[in-house]
C-alpha cells in the first residue's frame, strides 16, 4: 500500500530521555558501531540483537520512528560512530550556491552537529548524484574520510569537522569524474585509508607507470598525512568507471583486498603495497557490486555481459586461496542473476543475492543450487541488506522489508510503501537503531527496548588485522612514500621507504637499513632520502629510486613546476610537458601551418580500438592545486569535419570558460551538468581554422570569486571589456590551472599558453 | 451468473482443458467475433503492425502454454527436451531491445553481436546488428553489421545493438542503425544472385576488411542515409526509431539529443523529425521543433493515420511534446505543423535522472477510432516515477496543450516554452487552461477501489510502452510495473495488475488474450475484458490475482512486444528469438 509522507517534521522530538542526553563516547573498535557502509565485519552483518522489526514513516507513538531529518536525505548510506552520524548529501540543492557537504549528527537525535561544505567543480556528474559513495570512520583516530563525486577528498575530525587533509584527486593525480557518478567508496585499512577511480594522470612511459593511459587504479594515503603510499591498479584500459567496495581479508596469513574492477574482473591486491595476487575476467563491462569473502571464498556478483556466450549477468564462487590467472578455475558459476547493484551476503549459512529487478535469490553456498526465488516490491535493488538479529533488513528502490529467514526460503515480517520517495542507499543499524535514507529524509528506527539491548557492542579487532606476522622477515617488496610529489624548483622532497615481506607485511624491523637513493630526471638526492629539486627546472618529472638492501628496489615520482608566470610556445618541445595531468596521449605537438602548435587529437588510437574516441574529451590540469588569484591566456583554433567543430576551455581555480560551438556560447562555470550552480553565457560562433585568444581570470574576493574572460580574434588588440563575467557566491578561490577540450568532432589546436599572476 | 460463479466456470473449464471459446458471453464477445470475421493477420511488418501502431493482429488458435527449454549459456547450446510449442528458436546478441518484424517469409530483428552469426566478426566485437531469419525454419539468413561509432557512449553506447524494428514492404527494408544512419535493404539480401543498388560498395567493403566472408550471409544495401554526416545530428547514447511510411514517404525521428553536460543540446538546429522518399532517400521536408528544449533523447517512432480526412504524420518529440505534421510538407520543402500538444504540466520539472515531474517521451503514439494515444516516459536508466496516458483529439489544430503558460509581466500573451520548468510561479509565470485544449481525457492517478487513498497500483507512472486497444478497451504497461486496464472510450481505469518487474515493452491483444512481457523475463497473459474478475482468476495457493491464462518464463528479460503473423507467436527475449505456435491443437480444441 502506498503511504504518503508528506509531514514536514524535520526531526520528531519525543519523549525519550534515553536517547537525548549526550553521545557516548563508545569504544573506538566497539562492534556495534557501524564505521563503513558494508559494517564492521564488511559484509552487511550486524551482532546486535532485539532489533524492531516494524516502524511507520509517519511517526507518533508505538511507531518506532526514533526521528526523522530531511538534512540527511539523499543517495549516501550513513555510517555511525562514537555516538555520531556521518554521511554525504547535496547542499542547497537546486540553487545557484549547491555544493556537497559531509554533515554529522547526534546518532541518538539527529541533531546536526557540523558539516563540511565543499563545492562540486570539473566534473559531469549531475546533481541528483551527488553524495553517491559514503563516509568512511576510522574507529582508531575518529577521523572521517570522504570522497565527493568530482574528486574531493578529505579526512575530517571526526568530533568537530575540522580538516585533518584534504587533496582534490582529480586536479592532482587524474581521478575521472563522469557523467555516471560512479564513486568509489574510501577504506580505512591500517595506517592508511585507500581510495580507487579511473585514473588518468601523468606519465606515458613504462618508469612513470602509464599513469597517463586509463585504468582503474588504487591510491594509497597515510590515513594520518594524506601522503600517497602507492597507486597502483588494474588493466588498461578499463571499460567503466565502478564503485565496487573492496573487503580486505585475510586470505591463509595473506592480507588481500579483493574488489571487482572497472575492467570487468574481480581482483585481490596486498593492501599495503598494491600488489596483484589473483585476478578473475568475469565481465566484459565494469562491475560495481562488492564481493563478499567468507572465509577462503568470494562470491561475486554482475548484471552485464559475460566473457563467453551471449548471457548477461553471473553469480560466481572463487577460491581466493589462488593466484595469477583464475579463468575457469571457478568453484562454481551460475549465469542469468542480474546483480550487479547489491551485493551477495550469507545469512543463516544461505548465500542471498538480491538482483537489480528487486528479486531475491538464496543459493547454497558450496554448490551455486537455488534454493529460493522470491519476487519483492519495486522494480528496483540498488541498496545492500542488512542482516542483523536474525532477519535481513532491506530496501527495494520504493520498498521496505523486514524479512524473515525459514526453511522454505524466506517469510515477509514487514512490509512498506514509500510511493514517490526512493531508496538509493542501505539500510545500517548501530546500538539498536536502524538508519534508512531515503529520496526525502533519513530515518532512524527503534525503541527503548532496541536501544538497551544494544548499548554497547564487544570490542572487535581491526579490519582485517592478522593478529601476529605470518610471513618471515625476507625482505621482498619496497615502497618510497610519497610515491607522488609536486614541487618547485629548489624545493626538496624527504622520502622515507617502507620494506615488505612476500606477504606484503610491514617489516618495521628494517626501518633503518642499508639504502641506495638515485634520480632519473633533474634534481639530486642525498643518502637520507632528500630529494632536492634544480633551481632552474621547469615543468620536468623525475624519477627516484631506491635500492633497499641491495636486493629490493621502489620508486617514486616527482613533478617540479615553477612559480608565475608560465609561457608555453612550443617552439622546441617534442611533447607536451610530462608534467601535465592528463595532458601526454591527449595532446601532442605538430606543427600547423608553419607553427608549432599543441594539437587535442581527435582520435587516440588503441591496439584493439584504432579509432577510439574516448579520451578527446577530457581536462588538463598543469600545476599545483594552491595556485589563486592568477590568469590563464591561450590561442587557439577549433578544425571542422563533417560541418562539426569541437569545444575548447581554459580552467582556472576551478572555473572553466568554454566555446561551445555547437550551441554558438561562451560559457563560463564550475559544474556544467548543473542547470542552477552559477554561471554565465554570452553568445559566440567560432569560425573554423580561425585563431582566438581566449582569457581567463579569477580574482578571489573574501567570500565570493569574481570570475571574468575575454575572446577575440588572434592578432587583434585585446578589447577592454570583458567578455563574460560572474561573480560566484560560492567561490572557489584556487585551484589548477589547465585545459578542457572536447575533440571527439575534430582536432584542437592551442598555442602560447600563458598564466600570469593576477595585477 | 454471479462473479464468483463465473470464475469457478473458469477454473474449472480451465482444469479441464476446454476453455477455448467457452465463456465468451462474458468476455469481449463482440471482438472475438470481429476477429474471427477478419483475415488472419499474416505479416506484422513494421513496429506495432501497421503504422496506427496499434498492436491488435488477427489469429487463431494463439499458444498461451509453453515452454522455451533449457540453455548452456557457456556454449550456447538449446537443449529442447523440456521445450514445448516451440517452433523454433534463434540465438540473438546478448541485449535484445527492438522488435522483430515478420514480412515475406523472412524475420528481422536488430540486436548485438554477441550471438556471433558471421565469421567476419568474433562475438567480442560489438555491432549492432539487425539479422534476418527464415519465417518457417528460424534458419539464419544474412546480417546487416553496424560498427560502433568511435565516439562511444555519447552516441552509441556499447552492447545496445540495434535497437528499432524495421519496416519491411515485399522485398524493401527500411531502418535506423546504431550509427545515425537510415538504410534500405533488400530483403532478399545476395541470395537472389543481385547487388542491387544504387548503393554497391557492399563486396569492396568486405574485400578491403581483409575477413574471409560469405557474400550470402551479408546484407544487400539499396541506399543509405547518413543523419550524422547530411543533418549534423547528434543523437544522444543510441539513434533508434522504428520509421513508418505512407505511400512513397517514410518518416524518421532522428533521435537528436544533449551531449555527455545532459544540459548541452549539441545541435540545437539539427532536425527532430523528417519525411523523405523511401525509393531514393532523398529528404522531402524536416522539422528542428524540440531544438534547444530537448530534454535527454528522442527514441520515440512516428504514427501516421488519416484523421477527420487529413492525412497526419505524428511524432513525440524529447521535449515531452508531441506534434502533428502534413507528410507531404510544403511545397517549399519545409514542415507544416498541423498540431503541438505538450504531454507534462506547465509547472513540472525536468530533473535529470531522479524524480523529477516533467518527462520526455519514448512511446509510440497509437492511432485507434479517430484519436491520438501516447504515454510520457524516461530513459529507463532514470527509475520510476509520474507518468501521463493522454487521449488526444487531432482535429484541432495550433498549440493544443491543455494549459498555456503565461508571465505576470504580460499575462495575455503566451510565454515561450522554457526546457527545465515551463512555469516557474518564483518568477511570475503563471498557467491558465487552454480553451483550445484537444484533451479527450488523461490519467494519471485514480482511486480504483474508492478508499480515499491513490495506492501505488492506481498510478500511472512513467512509461516506455505503447497503447494497444480493441473493442474500446485499452491496455498499456508502465514503467514501474503496473499494468492498466483502461476504458479507452472515457480514460477510466478499470483495473491494474503489478508485475513486480519492469516493462519497457507493449501489450498484445490477439483472440481473448492480452499479453505482456516484463523484464523479469516473464510473459503474462490475460484474458481481454473489461472485468478484472474475467481478465485474472483468483489463485487459491498464493491468495493473490493472477492473469487468467497465466505467465511464462521466457528465461531472460522481455523488452520487446509479443508479435503475431500467420498464427505464429514471435517474442524475443534479451538473448533469443522464440517462434511459439501452438503444436498440441488437437487438445486445446474444444
Amino acid at each position: 500500500m502506498r503511504r504518503s509522507l508528506t509531514f514536514c517534521v524535520t526531526t520528531l522530538c519525543f519523549c525519550m530521555p534515553w536517547g537525548f542526553t549526550d553521545i557516548a563516547k563508545s569504544s573506538a573498535s566497539d562492534a556495534f558501531d557501524w564505521p563503513n557502509w558494508r559494517g564492521p565485519q564488511q559484509n552487511r552483518t550486524s551482532t546486535e540483537t532485539n532489533l524492531v522489526d516494524r516502524w511507520d514513516p509517519r511517526g507518533g507513538p508505538g511507531s518506532n520512528l526514533l526521528w526523522k531529518n530531511e538534512e540527511l536525505a539523499g543517495r549516501s548510506t550513513p555510517i555511525v560512530m562514537d555516538g555520531r552520524l556521518y554521511t554525504l548529501v547535496r547542499e542547497l540543492p537546486g540553487t545557484k550556491n549547491e555544493g556537497a557537504k559531509v554533515i554529522c549528527v547526534d546518532a541518538a537525535t539527529g541533531e546536526k552537529l557540523w558539516q563540511h561544505r565543499f563545492n562540486v567543480y570539473l566534473t559531469d556528474v549531475p546533481d541528483n548524484r551527488v553524495g553517491w559513495s559514503s563516509c568512511v570512520g576510522d574507529p582508531e583516530t575518529g577521523h572521517v574520510y570522504a570522497l565527493s563525486v568530482s574528486g574531493y577528498f578529505c579526512c575530517l575530525e571526526g568530533a568537530t569537522g575540522k580538516v585533518v587533509w584534504d587533496r582534490s584527486l582529480h586536479e592532482e593525480l587524474g581521478l575521472l569524474s563522469t557523467y555516471g557518478g560512479r564513486t568509489n567508496f574510501p577504506l580505512v585499512f591500517e595506517d592508511q585509508v585507500i581510495v580507487s577511480a579511473i585514473v588518468i594522470g601523468w606519465g606515458d612511459t613504462p618508469e612513470f607507470g602509464f599513469l597517463a593511459k586509463p585504468a582503474h587504479r588504487f591510491m594509497a594515503f597515510d590515513k594520518d598525512t594524506g601522503d600517497l603510499r602507492w597507486l597502483n591498479g588494474t588493466s588498461i584500459p578499463p571499460t567503466d568507471t565502478t564503485y565496487s567496495t573492496p573487503t580486505i581479508a585475510i586470505i591463509r596469513g595473506q592480507a588481500a583486498m579483493v574488489f571487482s574492477s572497472g575492467d570487468g574482473e574481480v581482483w585481490a591486491l596486498q593492501p599495503r603495497t598494491g600488489k596483484r595476487l589473483w585476478h578473475y575476467p568475469f565481465s566484459v563491462r565494469g562491475i560495481d557490486s562488492s564481493p563478499l569473502v567468507v572465509g577462503d571464498t568470494v562470491y561475486a556478483s554482475h548484471s552485464e555481459e559475460n566473457i563467453l556466450g551471449n548471457a548477461m549477468g553471473a553469480l560466481v564462487s572463487l577460491d581466493a586461496t589462488l593466484e595469477g590467472d583464475l579463468t575457469d578455475r571457478e568453484n562454481w558459476m551460475v549465469y542469468q542473476v542480474m546483480a550487479g547493484n547489491s551485493s551477495p551476503l550469507m545469512v543463516n549459512g544461505k548465500l542471498w543475492v538480491v538482483d537489480d529487478r528487486a528479486k531475491l535469490h538464496i543459493y547454497e553456498p558450496k554448490t551455486g543450487k537455488r534454493i529460493a526465488r522470491k519476487s519483492l516490491h519495486g522494480i528496483a535493488m540498488l541498496g545492500a541488506p542488512l542482516v542483523a538479529d536474525g532477519k535481513v533488513f532491506l530496501s527495494t528502490q520504493e520498498v521496505w522489508y523486514v524479512l524473515q529467514p525459514n526453511a522454505s526460503g524466506v517469510k515477509i515480517v514487514h512490509q512498506l510503501r514509500f510511493g514517490e520517495e526512493s531508496i538509493t542507499a542501505s539500510p545500517i543499524v548501530s546500538h539498536g537503531r536502524i538508519y534508512l535514507p531515503t529520496s526525502k529524509a533519513l530515518y532512524c528506527i527503534g525503541n527503548q527496548q532496541s536501544i538497551a539491548a544494544n548499548s554497547r557492542g564487544n570490542p572487535i579487532e581491526a579490519m582485517g588485522t592478522a593478529k601476529q606476522r605470518l610471513g618471515d622477515s625476507t625482505p621482498m617488496q619496497g615502497q618510497i612514500i610519497p610515491y607522488d610529489s609536486l614541487v618547485t624548483p629548489g624545493e626538496g622532497v624527504e622520502f622515507k621507504y617502507r620494506l615488505f615481506n612476500a606477504l606484503g607485511e610491514h617489516l618495521d624491523e628494517l626501518s633503518d637499513c642499508k639504502t641506495e637513493w638515485s634520480v632519473e630526471g633533474p634534481g639530486e638526492i642525498n643518502n637520507d632520502g632528500v630529494y632536492t629539486a634544480p633551481d632552474h627546472a621547469s615543468h620536468e618529472a623525475a624519477l627516484v629510486r631506491c635500492k633497499l638492501l641491495d636486493s629490493v628496489e621502489a620508486t617514486a615520482r616527482v613533478r617540479i613546476v615553477p612559480p608565475l608566470p608560465w609561457q608555453f610556445d612550443f617552439y622546441t618541445e617534442e611533447k607536451v610537458p610530462l608534467t601535465w595531468v592528463g595532458g601526454r596521449v591527449r595532446y601532442v605537438i605538430r606543427e600547423v601551418n608553419g607553427e608549432r602548435v599543441a594539437v587535442k587529437r581527435s582520435v587516440l588510437p588503441t591496439p584493439r580500438k584504432p579509432k577510439n574516441k574516448l579520451g578527446t574529451r577530457s581536462r588538463m590540469w598543469m600545476g599545483p592545486i594552491n595556485m589563486a588569484n592568477y590568469t590563464i591566456q591561450a590561442d587557439f583554433a577549433l578544425t571542422e569535419s563533417a560541418g562539426k567543430m569541437p569545444d575548447m576551455g581554459l580552467i582556472n581555480s576551478r572555473y572553466t570558460m568554454t566555446v561551445r560551438s555547437s550551441n554558438k556560447q561562451l560559457r563560463v562555470y564550475s559544474w556544467s551538468p548543473s542547470d542552477f550552480r552559477s554561471y554565465a553565457v554570452v553568445e559566440f560562433q567560432p569560425e573554423s581554422g580561425k585563431w582566438y585568444t581566449m582569457k581567463l581570470r579569477v580574482e578571489p574576493a573574501g567570500d565570493r570569486a569574481i570570475v571574468r574572460g575575454k575572446l577575440w580574434p588572434r592578432g587583434q588588440a585585446e578589447p577592454s571589456e570583458w567578455t563574460v563575467e560572474m561573480v560566484d557566491e560560492s567561490p572557489n578561490l584556487f585551484g589548477s590551472p589547465g585545459l578542457y577540450g572536447n575533440a571527439q568532432e575534430s582536432e584542437i589546436y592551442v598555442d602560447n599558453i600563458s598564466v600570469t599572476p593576477n595585477d | 451468473m454471479d462473479r464468483f460463479q463465473k470464475n469457478t466456470a473458469l477454473v474449472l473449464a480451465i482444469a479441464l482443458g476446454w476453455w477455448t471459446g467457452a465463456g465468451l458471453d462474458y468476455v469481449a464477445g463482440e471482438a472475438v467475433d470481429l476477429a474471427n470475421a477478419r483475415t488472419v493477420t499474416l505479416e506484422w511488418p513494421q513496429w506495432g503492425g501497421s503504422p496506427q501502431h496499434n498492436n491488435t493482429p488477427v489469429g487463431s488458435n494463439i499458444p498461451t502454454d509453453w515452454n522455451v527449454g533449457d540453455f548452456d549459456y557457456r556454449t550456447g547450446e538449446w537443449d529442447p527436451s523440456e521445450a514445448k510449442n516451440i517452433k523454433w528458436v534463434a540465438r540473438l546478441g546478448s541485449q535484445t531491445y527492438g522488435n522483430a518484424v515478420v514480412a515475406d517469409g523472412r524475420v528481422h530483428v536488430g540486436t548485438n553481436n554477441k550471438g556471433g552469426w558471421i565469421d567476419r566478426y568474433s562475438s567480442k566485437v560489438d555491432l549492432g546488428c539487425l539479422i534476418c531469419f527464415d519465417q518457417e525454419t528460424g534458419k539464419f539468413l544474412w546480417q546487416h553489421s553496424s560498427e560502433k561509432l568511435p565516439s562511444g557512449r555519447v552516441h552509441d553506447w556499447p552492447l545496445q545493438g540495434i535497437c528499432c524494428a524495421p519496416l519491411v514492404e515485399g522485398e524493401r527494408l527500411w531502418f535506423v542503425t546504431s550509427r545515425g544512419e537510415v538504410r534500405c535493404l533488400d530483403t532478399h539480401g545476395f541470395y537472389d544472385d543481385e547487388n542491387d543498388g544504387p548503393y554497391n560498395q557492399e563486396e569492396e567493403l568486405l574485400e578491403a576488411s581483409g575477413e574471409p566472408y560469405e557474400l550470402q550471409e551479408e546484407a544487400d544495401v539499396i541506399w543509405v542515409y547518413d543523419m550524422m554526416k547530411e543533418m549534423k545530428i547528434s543523437q544522444h547514447n543510441m539513434c533508434s526509431c522504428s520509421v513508418t511510411a505512407a505511400g512513397d514517404i517514410l518518416f524518421v525521428n532522428t533521435s537528436n539529443g544533449v551531449d555527455v553536460e545532459h544540459n548541452y543540446i549539441p545541435a540545437p538546429d539539427a532536425p527532430s523529425f523528417f519525411a523523405m522518399d523511401k525509393n531514393t532517400g532523398e529528404v522531402l521536408w524536416h522539422d528542428k521543433s524540440p531544438g534547444l528544449n530537448i530534454l535527454h533523447g528522442q527514441w520515440s517512432s512516428p504514427t501516421y493515420g488519416v484523421l477527420d480526412s487529413q492525412p497526419q504524420v505524428i511524432f513525440a518529440g524529447g521535449d515531452g511534446w508531441v506534434y502533428s505534421f502534413d507528410p507531404k510538407g510544403t511545397e517549399d520543402g519545409q514542415s507544416k505543423l498541423l498540431w503541438k500538444f505538450d504531454a507534462n504540466p506547465k509547472t513540472s520539472v525536468w530533473e535529470l535522472g531522479g524524480r523529477g515531474t516533467r518527462n520526455n517521451i519514448i512511446a509510440t503514439p497509437v492511432i485507434y477510432e479517430g484519436r491520438v494515444y501516447v504515454a510520457v516516459g524516461q530513459d529507463p536508466e532514470h527509475g520510476p516515477g509520474i507518468g501521463h496516458l493522454w487521449c488526444i483529439d487531432p482535429s484541432k489544430r495550433g498549440d493544443v496543450s491543455p494549459e498555456i503558460a503565461f508571465n505576470s509581466a504580460d499575462p495575455d500573451s503566451p510565454i515561450p516554452h522554457k526546457r527545465v520548468q515551463a512555469v516557474i510561479p518564483e518568477e511570475g509565470d503563471l498557467v491558465r487552461p487552454n480553451p483550445n485544449s484537444a484533451v479527450i481525457w488523461h490519467y494519471s492517478e485514480h482511486d480504483l477501489n474508492e478508499d480515499g487513498e491513490v495506492e501505488y497500483e492506481e498510478t500511472m507512472h512513467r512509461s516506455c510502452g505503447t497503447v494497444a486497444i480493441r473493442d474500446g478497451i485499452l491496455y498499456i504497461s508502465d514503467f514501474s510495473g503496473i499494468f492498466h486496464c483502461l476504458d479507452a472510450g472515457t480514460g477510466k481505469p478499470q483495473w491494474t495488475y503489478d508485475m513486480f518487474s519492469a516493462a519497457w515493452g507493449s501489450p498484445l491483444i490477439v483472440e481473448d488474450k492480452v499479453y505482456i512481457g516484463n523484464e523479469d523475463g516473464e510473459v503474462l497473459i490475460f484474458r481481454h475484458s473489461i472485468d478484472r474478475e474475467e481478465a485474472m482468476q483468483f489463485d487459491e495457493e498464493s491468495e493473490e490475482w493472477l492473469p487468467l491464462y497465466g505467465k511464462r518464463d521466457m528465461g531472460s528479460s522481455v523488452y520487446s512486444t509479443p508479435i503475431i503473423a500467420n498464427n505464429v507467436l514471435y517474442i524475443t527475449s534479451r538473448d533469443h528469438l522464440f517462434a511459439i505456435e501452438n503444436q498440441t491443437w488437437e487438445q486445446d480444441q474444444p
